[in-house]
């Protein structure tokens, strides 16, 4: 048996292991939600499809679910927007302190989320008692704190797409007639197209997945998704738990897809 | 429509380092300029002051008389072909030749003959619905030719347009690059490090050190006459003699003496040149070889038409001579054996040791 063949084999399992141990889970919640037993038991005593059917039924799942999409979608397209611009800033020239600017802007990952929460909800709530004014809880505030959780992805993720493209390609269209608007448009942001997508589906997950800046900022009477799983964990045991996050995985997916249509999968990350 | 360009005491620093200091510069209509010079010698500073990428801190930049030295890139219709080519690699090969005429909101019906004709010019034309990671080094050149040709520039500026491409094609396009410039009548400002490719196409060259520009003339009185140092070396000289006239001679620092005239010949000289190409082996016996000398064989290297000798005389000073391979007789110059050698007057160069504008 030759040496190089065994080698290559063991030079894989290593691998192997990896994607078993990152992707057990996923199979784990998926088959789980399944179960028909009311408590999760191995091995499962039948399988239904009620979980899913409970959770629609629920309608504070289901309003919970419809905020978090919103928050999620406005965060993303604030925080993409401002990637974006900043971006550019960071790289139109290169100016003294640039990479402590580049570097601050990932400042809020340093800090708990819970934390910043706390800090914005108390900041907040005693700047409204001096200027008679219920600053939080507010839609507004509420998609901003997502918004401090989300910028420093969407800025890493465009910055170094955009520090990747030839210079000379703006030089070219400012040469060739283009305004500086235009050659952006036409000619530099085309080149990011995928990192902005990448930034945008990364934003998103995080916001929709975002527990602790929600459960500070929420208004009274609403919930999203992630409150509304912990809420319903400390009271039950069913796989009703395992059908939201199967449903999670599904969103993931389909927006995986749509961006493998829309700009190769290949090109985003 | 070509028209000339002058810039006038241009001056350029980045930092506290100055890379252009109080530059001259004067191309006449429909002309090809090389401006020949090693890298951070200016020379593609020059060219982006031009293009209006870059400002001046002072002078002025006249484009057909005019001044555009504060106008932006796109108020010029000046085109760039870059190094990297720079092409769009979202567009196609007819997009990208499109977008200029687009930029300048050329009508529509207008835009498809003008692309056809320069893609065919630049032979293309079975090549415009490609991208360009999808062609080779040499079509991406010509795709950048013809996305700035297309323009019909007041100038075009050709950033080392050769330097990506492999030996063959490089002399392909010195050809082709000629050939469109004569056909459009383009005046032609073109950066480039490569002395061969300066001086096989270009109407004028200007040999530029240190932000200046330090000789130029035709591409036959550069290489003919370099004034210095600098210049000869640019231009493949390759031996030098320092040293000072004494007399009716010029005596060399090892003490070699040369029959150079005296000091009126050529003010200033502190140095003399002469090419490896132009000492003879054996030279005859007549007054044309005022220089003849014996040395001994150093080294001898086989360059395939011909052998390039290392020769070194008795008082140390080395000679590179280049002779015919024929004229090569192995055996008999083997290394450490006596060698003959000398050189016309004529084709002696009277250099002096730094750049005489500064």
């Amino acid at each position: 048996m030759n040496k190089q063949r065994i080698q290559r084999v063991l030079s894989r399992i290593p691998v192997v292991l990896v994607m078993i141990y990152i992707l057990l889970p996923v199979v784990l919640v998926v088959w789980m939600s399944f179960f028909s037993s009311k408590m999760i038991i191995f091995p499962p005593k039948g399988y239904s499809i009620e979980w899913y059917l409970n959770l629609f039924s629920k309608r504070n799942f289901v309003s919970a679910a419809q905020l978090s999409v919103q928050v999620a979608v406005i965060a993303t397209i604030i925080s993409v927007t401002i990637g974006t611009l900043t971006s550019i800033g960071l790289n139109q020239r290169r100016f003294r302190g640039r990479e402590l600017v580049q570097t601050s802007f990932l400042a809020p990952l340093t800090i708990p989320t819970i934390v910043t929460g706390i800090a914005i909800y108390a900041t907040l709530t005693t700047i409204g008692q001096w200027v008679n004014q219920k600053l939080v809880p507010s839609m507004f505030v509420l998609i901003m704190g997502h918004v401090i959780i989300t910028i420093p992805w969407a800025i890493r993720l465009i910055n170094s797409g955009m520090s990747g493209i030839d210079r000379r390609l703006e030089e070219a269209a400012l040469n060739l007639g283009a305004n500086r608007v235009q050659a952006y448009l036409l000619v530099v942001l085309p080149q990011i197209k995928s990192s902005i997508m990448a930034a945008g589906i990364f934003t998103f997950i995080v916001s929709f997945n975002n527990l602790e800046m929600s459960l500070m900022l929420v208004g009274p009477g609403q919930s999203m998704l992630p409150i509304e799983t912990l809420n319903y964990v400390l009271w039950n045991m069913d796989p009703t738990i395992a059908a939201i996050s199967t449903l999670q995985v599904v969103m993931v997916l389909l927006l995986l897809l749509i961006v493998n249509k829309l700009v190769g999968l290949s090109n985003v990350f | 429509m070509p028209t000339d360009v002058r810039l006038e005491n241009v001056t350029k620093s980045y930092g506290p380092q100055t890379v252009l200091g109080n530059l001259n510069l004067d191309v006449r209509e429909g002309e090809l300029v090389a401006l020949l010079g090693a890298s951070g010698c200016g020379k593609t500073t020059a060219l982006r002051i031009i293009a209006g990428f870059l400002t001046p801190e002072e002078g002025r930049v006249l484009i057909g008389g005019q001044d555009y030295t504060y106008k932006t890139p796109n108020q010029r219709n000046t085109s760039m072909v870059f190094q990297s080519y720079a092409l769009f690699p979202h567009m196609s090969v007819r997009e990208n030749v499109a977008f200029g005429l687009k930029m300048h909101k050329v009508e529509k019906s207008q835009i498809k003959p003008m692309v056809d004709e320069i893609l065919s010019a630049v032979r293309l034309e079975e090549l415009g619905e490609r991208y360009p990671r999808q062609l080779s080094g040499g079509q991406q050149q010509r795709v950048a030719l013809a996305r700035a040709l297309v323009m019909r520039p007041d100038v075009l500026l050709l950033d080392e347009p050769l330097s990506n491409l492999d030996a063959k094609l490089r002399h392909e396009m010195r050809v082709e690059i000629r050939l469109l410039q004569e056909r459009y009548g383009l005046t032609t400002i073109f950066v480039t490090h490569d002395q061969e490719e300066a001086l096989t196409m270009s109407d004028r060259i200007m040999v530029m050190n240190k932000g200046v520009i330090c000789q130029s003339g035709t591409p036959k009185e550069v290489f003919e006459r370099p004034r210095s140092r600098f210049v000869a070396d640019f231009t493949a000289v390759r031996n030098f003699m320092r040293g000072d006239f004494l007399e009716d001679k010029f005596v060399t620092r090892s003490g070699t003496e040369i029959r150079a005239g005296d000091s009126s010949r050529a003010p200033g000289t502190s140095c003399l040149g002469i090419r490896p190409g132009k000492i003879a082996l054996n030279p005859p016996d007549s007054d044309a070889y005022a220089n003849v000398f014996r040395g001994t064989v150093k080294i001898a290297t086989f360059l395939g038409d011909k052998v390039e000798v290392l020769a070194v005389l008795p008082s140390g000073e080395e000679f590179i001579l280049e002779v015919p391979t024929m004229a090569w007789d192995e055996s008999r110059y083997e290394k450490g054996k006596e060698i003959v050698f000398g050189w016309k007057s004529e084709d002696m160069l009277y250099l002096t040791e730094e750049d005489a504008s500064k």
